[in-house]
Protein backbone atom coordinates (compact mmCIF):
# COMPACT_ATOMS: atom_id res chain seq x y z
CA UNK A 1 0.00 0.00 0.00
CA UNK A 2 1.63 3.10 -0.80
CA UNK A 3 2.01 6.29 1.25
CA UNK A 4 -1.53 7.78 0.32
CA UNK A 5 -3.71 5.03 -0.25
CA UNK A 6 -2.57 4.54 3.48
CA UNK A 7 -3.82 7.57 5.01
CA UNK A 8 -6.44 7.83 2.45
CA UNK A 9 -7.21 4.46 4.18
CA UNK A 10 -7.08 5.89 8.08
CA UNK A 11 -9.39 8.39 7.45
CA UNK A 12 -11.85 6.31 5.85
CA UNK A 13 -11.56 3.71 9.19
CA UNK A 14 -11.85 6.71 11.26
CA UNK A 15 -14.83 8.09 9.94
CA UNK A 16 -16.52 4.30 9.72
CA UNK A 17 -15.92 4.67 13.74
CA UNK A 18 -17.95 7.91 13.77
CA UNK A 19 -14.87 9.92 15.21
CA UNK A 20 -14.89 13.70 14.35
CA UNK A 21 -13.89 15.36 11.91
CA UNK A 22 -11.69 17.73 13.56
CA UNK A 23 -9.78 14.45 15.21
CA UNK A 24 -9.61 13.04 12.21
CA UNK A 25 -7.27 15.64 10.04
CA UNK A 26 -5.46 16.35 13.58
CA UNK A 27 -4.27 12.51 14.05
CA UNK A 28 -3.50 12.36 10.14
CA UNK A 29 -1.62 15.24 10.46
CA UNK A 30 0.41 14.10 13.44
CA UNK A 31 0.95 10.67 12.08
CA UNK A 32 2.08 12.41 9.11
CA UNK A 33 4.78 14.83 10.66
CA UNK A 34 5.50 11.28 12.61
CA UNK A 35 6.68 9.28 9.66
CA UNK A 36 8.17 12.14 8.05
CA UNK A 37 10.24 12.37 10.95
CA UNK A 38 10.85 8.55 10.54
CA UNK A 39 11.92 8.96 6.97
CA UNK A 40 14.03 11.99 7.90
CA UNK A 41 16.04 9.70 10.74
CA UNK A 42 15.78 6.38 8.96
CA UNK A 43 15.22 5.16 12.27
CA UNK A 44 13.88 1.60 11.30
CA UNK A 45 15.48 -0.86 8.71
CA UNK A 46 11.83 -1.12 7.55
CA UNK A 47 10.10 2.05 6.23
CA UNK A 48 6.47 0.54 5.62
CA UNK A 49 3.88 2.87 7.08
CA UNK A 50 1.92 -0.55 8.45
CA UNK A 51 5.74 -1.35 9.80
CA UNK A 52 6.15 1.76 11.78
CA UNK A 53 2.72 3.34 12.63
CA UNK A 54 0.87 0.02 12.96
CA UNK A 55 -2.07 -0.30 10.38
CA UNK A 56 -5.02 1.91 9.77
CA UNK A 57 -7.72 -0.48 11.33
CA UNK A 58 -5.32 -0.90 14.58
CA UNK A 59 -5.28 2.93 14.84
CA UNK A 60 -8.69 3.28 14.40
CA UNK A 61 -9.64 1.11 16.65
CA UNK A 62 -7.04 2.17 19.51
CA UNK A 63 -8.74 5.99 18.78
CA UNK A 64 -11.78 4.89 19.42
CA UNK A 65 -11.36 3.08 22.49
CA UNK A 66 -9.92 6.02 23.87
CA UNK A 67 -12.51 8.43 22.63
CA UNK A 68 -14.76 5.76 24.07
CA UNK A 69 -13.42 5.86 27.35
CA UNK A 70 -13.01 9.81 27.34
CA UNK A 71 -16.84 9.35 26.82
CA UNK A 72 -17.30 7.11 29.87
CA UNK A 73 -15.16 9.64 32.04
CA UNK A 74 -17.49 12.36 30.94
CA UNK A 75 -20.46 10.50 31.92
CA UNK A 76 -19.21 9.17 34.81
CA UNK A 77 -18.03 12.21 36.05
CA UNK A 78 -21.72 13.72 35.05
CA UNK A 79 -23.29 10.79 36.93
CA UNK A 80 -21.15 12.01 40.33
CA UNK A 81 -21.95 15.85 39.92
CA UNK A 82 -25.70 14.81 39.77
CA UNK A 83 -25.02 12.38 43.06
CA UNK A 84 -22.50 14.54 45.27
CA UNK A 85 -22.86 18.33 43.96
CA UNK A 86 -27.03 18.94 43.14
CA UNK A 87 -28.87 16.14 44.56
CA UNK A 88 -27.85 16.55 48.56
CA UNK A 89 -29.30 19.12 49.06
CA UNK A 90 -32.84 19.14 47.29
CA UNK A 91 -32.82 15.35 49.37
CA UNK A 92 -32.04 17.08 52.28
CA UNK A 93 -35.02 19.55 51.99
CA UNK A 94 -38.00 17.31 50.21
CA UNK A 95 -36.87 14.52 53.00
CA UNK A 96 -37.27 16.75 56.15
CA UNK A 97 -40.28 18.55 54.71
CA UNK A 98 -41.62 15.38 53.66
CA UNK A 99 -41.41 14.25 57.41
CA UNK A 100 -42.63 17.31 58.69
CA UNK A 101 -45.69 16.47 56.40
CA UNK A 102 -45.70 12.87 57.29
CA UNK A 103 -46.25 14.03 60.94
CA UNK A 104 -48.76 16.03 60.11
CA UNK A 105 -50.59 13.84 58.45
CA UNK A 106 -50.29 11.38 61.25
CA UNK A 107 -51.58 13.22 63.78
CA UNK A 108 -54.44 14.21 61.12
CA UNK A 109 -54.97 10.38 60.66
CA UNK A 110 -54.95 9.27 64.52
CA UNK A 111 -57.54 12.84 65.49
CA UNK A 112 -59.90 10.81 62.54
CA UNK A 113 -59.10 7.68 63.59
CA UNK A 114 -59.35 7.81 67.61
CA UNK A 115 -62.56 11.20 66.96
CA UNK A 116 -59.91 12.99 69.93
CA UNK A 117 -59.13 16.29 68.78
CA UNK A 118 -54.83 16.82 69.25
CA UNK A 119 -55.31 20.55 69.34
CA UNK A 120 -54.99 20.39 72.66
CA UNK A 121 -52.05 18.57 72.48
CA UNK A 122 -50.70 20.61 69.95
CA UNK A 123 -51.73 24.00 71.55
CA UNK A 124 -49.38 22.70 75.20
CA UNK A 125 -46.85 21.70 72.81
CA UNK A 126 -46.59 24.96 70.54
CA UNK A 127 -47.67 27.45 73.23
CA UNK A 128 -45.16 26.51 75.85
CA UNK A 129 -42.11 27.75 73.45
CA UNK A 130 -42.34 27.48 69.99
CA UNK A 131 -38.38 27.54 70.72
CA UNK A 132 -38.57 24.14 71.41
CA UNK A 133 -40.85 22.70 68.26
CA UNK A 134 -38.08 24.27 66.54
CA UNK A 135 -35.35 22.81 68.14
CA UNK A 136 -37.29 19.32 67.32
CA UNK A 137 -37.66 20.30 63.75
CA UNK A 138 -33.85 20.84 63.73
CA UNK A 139 -32.99 18.25 64.96
CA UNK A 140 -35.32 15.75 62.74
CA UNK A 141 -33.03 18.15 59.79
CA UNK A 142 -29.95 17.01 61.51
CA UNK A 143 -31.03 13.28 61.72
CA UNK A 144 -31.74 13.62 57.91
CA UNK A 145 -28.40 14.99 57.06
CA UNK A 146 -26.71 12.51 59.23
CA UNK A 147 -29.03 10.29 57.35
CA UNK A 148 -28.36 11.86 53.42
CA UNK A 149 -23.99 11.90 54.44
CA UNK A 150 -24.14 8.40 55.14
CA UNK A 151 -26.23 7.20 52.05
CA UNK A 152 -23.45 8.98 50.06
CA UNK A 153 -21.04 7.46 51.80
CA UNK A 154 -22.56 3.84 51.10
CA UNK A 155 -23.07 5.09 47.20
CA UNK A 156 -19.14 6.27 46.91
CA UNK A 157 -17.80 2.84 48.82
CA UNK A 158 -20.03 0.66 46.48
CA UNK A 159 -19.13 2.12 43.20
CA UNK A 160 -16.12 3.10 44.33
CA UNK A 161 -16.09 6.87 43.92
CA UNK A 162 -13.33 9.12 45.11
CA UNK A 163 -13.33 10.07 48.68
CA UNK A 164 -13.42 14.35 47.57
CA UNK A 165 -16.63 13.77 46.11
CA UNK A 166 -17.89 12.70 49.45
CA UNK A 167 -16.54 15.15 51.26
CA UNK A 168 -17.66 18.14 48.76
CA UNK A 169 -21.24 16.69 49.66
CA UNK A 170 -20.68 16.84 53.33
CA UNK A 171 -19.52 19.68 53.29
CA UNK A 172 -22.54 21.05 51.47
CA UNK A 173 -25.15 19.41 53.65
CA UNK A 174 -23.23 20.08 56.79
CA UNK A 175 -23.21 23.88 55.69
CA UNK A 176 -27.06 23.62 54.41
CA UNK A 177 -27.23 22.18 58.13
CA UNK A 178 -25.89 24.70 60.24
CA UNK A 179 -26.87 27.56 58.45
CA UNK A 180 -31.35 26.11 58.29
CA UNK A 181 -33.03 29.11 60.50
CA UNK A 182 -36.51 28.03 61.34
CA UNK A 183 -39.58 30.67 62.92
CA UNK A 184 -42.56 29.34 63.98
CA UNK A 185 -45.75 31.43 64.59
CA UNK A 186 -48.29 29.65 66.21
CA UNK A 187 -51.60 30.84 67.02
CA UNK A 188 -53.67 28.02 68.00
CA UNK A 189 -56.37 29.30 64.93
CA UNK A 190 -56.80 27.28 61.67
CA UNK A 191 -54.88 28.57 59.07
CA UNK A 192 -53.31 31.15 61.31
CA UNK A 193 -49.78 29.14 61.98
CA UNK A 194 -46.58 29.46 60.41
CA UNK A 195 -43.51 27.47 59.65
CA UNK A 196 -41.09 29.41 57.95
CA UNK A 197 -37.30 28.21 57.10
CA UNK A 198 -34.73 29.87 55.81
CA UNK A 199 -30.11 29.68 55.24
CA UNK A 200 -28.34 32.04 56.89
CA UNK A 201 -25.63 32.64 59.84
CA UNK A 202 -26.41 35.04 62.79
CA UNK A 203 -23.28 36.92 63.12
CA UNK A 204 -24.45 39.27 65.43
CA UNK A 205 -25.10 37.07 67.36
CA UNK A 206 -22.18 33.85 69.17
CA UNK A 207 -24.62 32.12 71.22
CA UNK A 208 -26.51 31.11 68.10
CA UNK A 209 -23.50 31.44 65.54
CA UNK A 210 -22.24 28.43 67.98
CA UNK A 211 -26.10 26.63 67.87
CA UNK A 212 -26.13 26.78 64.30
CA UNK A 213 -22.10 25.72 64.60
CA UNK A 214 -23.17 22.37 66.37
CA UNK A 215 -25.99 21.60 63.78
CA UNK A 216 -23.67 21.12 61.35
CA UNK A 217 -21.23 19.19 63.25
CA UNK A 218 -22.91 15.66 63.85
CA UNK A 219 -23.19 15.55 60.07
CA UNK A 220 -19.92 16.85 59.03
CA UNK A 221 -18.46 14.27 61.49
CA UNK A 222 -19.77 11.25 59.89
CA UNK A 223 -19.24 12.37 56.56
CA UNK A 224 -15.39 12.98 57.52
CA UNK A 225 -15.27 9.93 59.23
CA UNK A 226 -16.86 8.25 56.06
CA UNK A 227 -14.64 9.97 53.62
CA UNK A 228 -11.52 9.08 55.75
CA UNK A 229 -12.23 5.92 54.98
CA UNK A 230 -12.36 6.16 51.78
CA UNK A 231 -9.23 7.62 51.76
CA UNK A 232 -7.86 4.65 53.81
CA UNK A 233 -9.02 1.94 51.33
CA UNK A 234 -8.25 3.79 48.22
CA UNK A 235 -5.06 1.93 47.07
CA UNK A 236 -6.86 -1.57 48.09
CA UNK A 237 -9.61 -0.53 45.50
CA UNK A 238 -6.94 0.56 42.93
CA UNK A 239 -5.16 -2.74 43.26
CA UNK A 240 -8.60 -4.91 43.25
CA UNK A 241 -9.87 -2.62 40.57
CA UNK A 242 -8.23 -3.43 37.13
CA UNK A 243 -5.40 -1.35 37.12
CA UNK A 244 -4.06 2.07 38.00
CA UNK A 245 -5.02 3.85 35.04
CA UNK A 246 -7.21 4.02 32.23
CA UNK A 247 -7.60 0.72 29.28
CA UNK A 248 -4.44 1.62 27.23
CA UNK A 249 -4.39 -0.02 23.57
CA UNK B 1 7.19 -7.53 8.27
CA UNK B 2 4.98 -6.54 11.53
CA UNK B 3 7.02 -6.82 14.42
CA UNK B 4 5.15 -8.78 16.85
CA UNK B 5 3.61 -5.99 19.30
CA UNK B 6 3.72 -6.51 23.18
CA UNK B 7 0.67 -7.71 24.81
CA UNK B 8 -1.50 -4.71 24.93
CA UNK B 9 -3.64 -6.73 27.52
CA UNK B 10 -0.91 -7.69 30.20
CA UNK B 11 -0.61 -3.77 29.94
CA UNK B 12 -3.16 -2.30 31.11
CA UNK B 13 -2.61 1.24 32.18
CA UNK B 14 1.47 0.89 31.60
CA UNK B 15 1.39 3.45 28.17
CA UNK B 16 -0.73 6.10 29.98
CA UNK B 17 1.99 5.97 33.15
CA UNK B 18 4.84 6.09 30.71
CA UNK B 19 3.70 8.69 29.09
CA UNK B 20 3.28 11.01 31.92
CA UNK B 21 6.03 9.75 33.20
CA UNK B 22 8.15 10.96 30.61
CA UNK B 23 6.31 13.76 29.97
CA UNK B 24 7.27 15.18 33.17
CA UNK B 25 10.97 15.44 32.84
CA UNK B 26 10.31 17.87 30.08
CA UNK B 27 7.69 18.58 27.18
CA UNK B 28 8.00 16.47 23.80
CA UNK B 29 6.32 15.69 20.30
CA UNK B 30 5.04 12.62 19.23
CA UNK B 31 7.94 11.49 17.45
CA UNK B 32 10.42 12.70 20.54
CA UNK B 33 7.80 11.26 22.98
CA UNK B 34 8.30 7.15 20.98
CA UNK B 35 12.24 7.58 21.04
CA UNK B 36 12.04 8.34 24.09
CA UNK B 37 9.75 5.41 25.49
CA UNK B 38 12.00 2.92 23.40
CA UNK B 39 15.16 4.53 24.76
CA UNK B 40 14.36 4.73 28.53
CA UNK B 41 12.51 1.17 28.25
CA UNK B 42 15.78 -0.40 26.68
CA UNK B 43 13.45 -1.42 23.63
CA UNK B 44 11.30 -3.63 26.11
CA UNK B 45 8.12 -2.22 24.21
CA UNK B 46 7.18 -2.90 20.30
CA UNK B 47 3.83 -1.40 19.42
CA UNK B 48 2.54 0.43 16.35
CA UNK B 49 3.88 3.86 16.86
CA UNK B 50 0.94 5.69 15.74
CA UNK B 51 -0.93 4.45 18.75
CA UNK B 52 0.38 6.52 21.12
CA UNK B 53 -1.59 9.67 19.05
CA UNK B 54 -4.94 8.34 20.32
CA UNK B 55 -3.63 8.31 23.86
CA UNK B 56 -1.87 11.58 24.10
CA UNK B 57 -5.60 13.10 22.69
CA UNK B 58 -7.32 11.17 25.68
CA UNK B 59 -5.07 11.99 28.22
CA UNK B 60 -5.31 15.74 26.79
CA UNK B 61 -8.93 15.57 26.92
CA UNK B 62 -8.74 14.21 30.55
CA UNK B 63 -7.16 17.77 31.18
CA UNK B 64 -3.82 15.88 32.39
CA UNK B 65 -1.71 16.89 29.44
CA UNK B 66 -1.71 19.76 26.94
CA UNK B 67 -0.63 20.84 23.34
CA UNK B 68 0.81 24.10 22.21
CA UNK B 69 1.89 23.90 18.16
CA UNK B 70 4.89 25.32 18.33
CA UNK B 71 8.32 25.03 15.78
CA UNK B 72 10.41 21.67 16.97
CA UNK B 73 13.14 20.63 14.46
CA UNK B 74 12.13 22.01 11.09
CA UNK B 75 8.49 22.06 12.13
CA UNK B 76 5.43 23.19 13.63
CA UNK B 77 4.43 20.01 16.07
CA UNK B 78 2.35 19.64 18.82
CA UNK B 79 4.36 19.75 21.55
CA UNK B 80 3.02 17.82 24.82
CA UNK B 81 3.59 18.79 28.37
CA UNK B 82 1.61 17.42 31.92
CA UNK B 83 -0.78 19.54 33.60
CA UNK B 84 -0.45 19.96 37.69
CA UNK B 85 -3.53 17.03 37.11
CA UNK B 86 -1.47 15.43 35.22
CA UNK B 87 1.44 15.06 37.74
CA UNK B 88 -0.94 14.38 40.59
CA UNK B 89 -1.93 11.22 38.55
CA UNK B 90 1.26 9.98 37.79
CA UNK B 91 2.26 10.73 41.38
CA UNK B 92 -1.02 8.26 42.07
CA UNK B 93 -0.05 5.58 39.49
CA UNK B 94 3.32 5.26 40.19
CA UNK B 95 2.49 4.87 43.94
CA UNK B 96 -0.14 1.88 42.92
CA UNK B 97 2.31 0.51 40.30
CA UNK B 98 4.80 0.27 42.95
CA UNK B 99 2.81 -1.33 45.09
CA UNK B 100 1.60 -4.01 42.36
CA UNK B 101 5.18 -4.67 40.85
CA UNK B 102 6.12 -5.46 44.24
CA UNK B 103 3.22 -7.80 45.06
CA UNK B 104 4.14 -9.40 41.61
CA UNK B 105 7.87 -9.72 42.69
CA UNK B 106 7.09 -11.21 46.36
CA UNK B 107 4.73 -14.10 44.32
CA UNK B 108 7.67 -14.51 41.93
CA UNK B 109 10.65 -15.15 44.38
CA UNK B 110 7.92 -17.78 46.43
CA UNK B 111 6.12 -15.49 48.53
CA UNK B 112 5.86 -15.04 52.71
CA UNK B 113 3.82 -18.50 52.26
CA UNK B 114 5.32 -20.87 49.65
CA UNK B 115 3.17 -24.28 50.78
CA UNK B 116 1.45 -25.31 48.56
CA UNK B 117 -1.90 -24.73 48.56
CA UNK B 118 -3.19 -28.36 47.70
CA UNK B 119 -1.30 -31.01 49.84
Amino acid sequence: MNDQRWFESLRTELRRRGLPEAYCERLSGELVDHYQDCKEAAMNGDSSLDSILGTPREIARVAARQQASWHRLVARFLVRSLLFILLPLPLLASGWLGIVLAMGAAATACEWASGASLKPLGDAFFAESTTLASQFLLGLAICMACAIVALEGLVARKWRIAWPWQLFATVLISAATAALVLHIEYTGLPGKNSLSAGLGLRFDSWPTLMQQFLQGILPFSIGAWIAWQLWRTRLAGHSSGGGPCVAAD
Amino acid sequence: MTAKRTNPDFLNGVPELLILQLLARRPQYGYELVKSIRGASGEAFTFGEGCVYPLLHRLEAEGLLVSERRKAGNRERFVYSTTPAGRARLADSREVWERVAAGIQLVLQGGADERPAVV
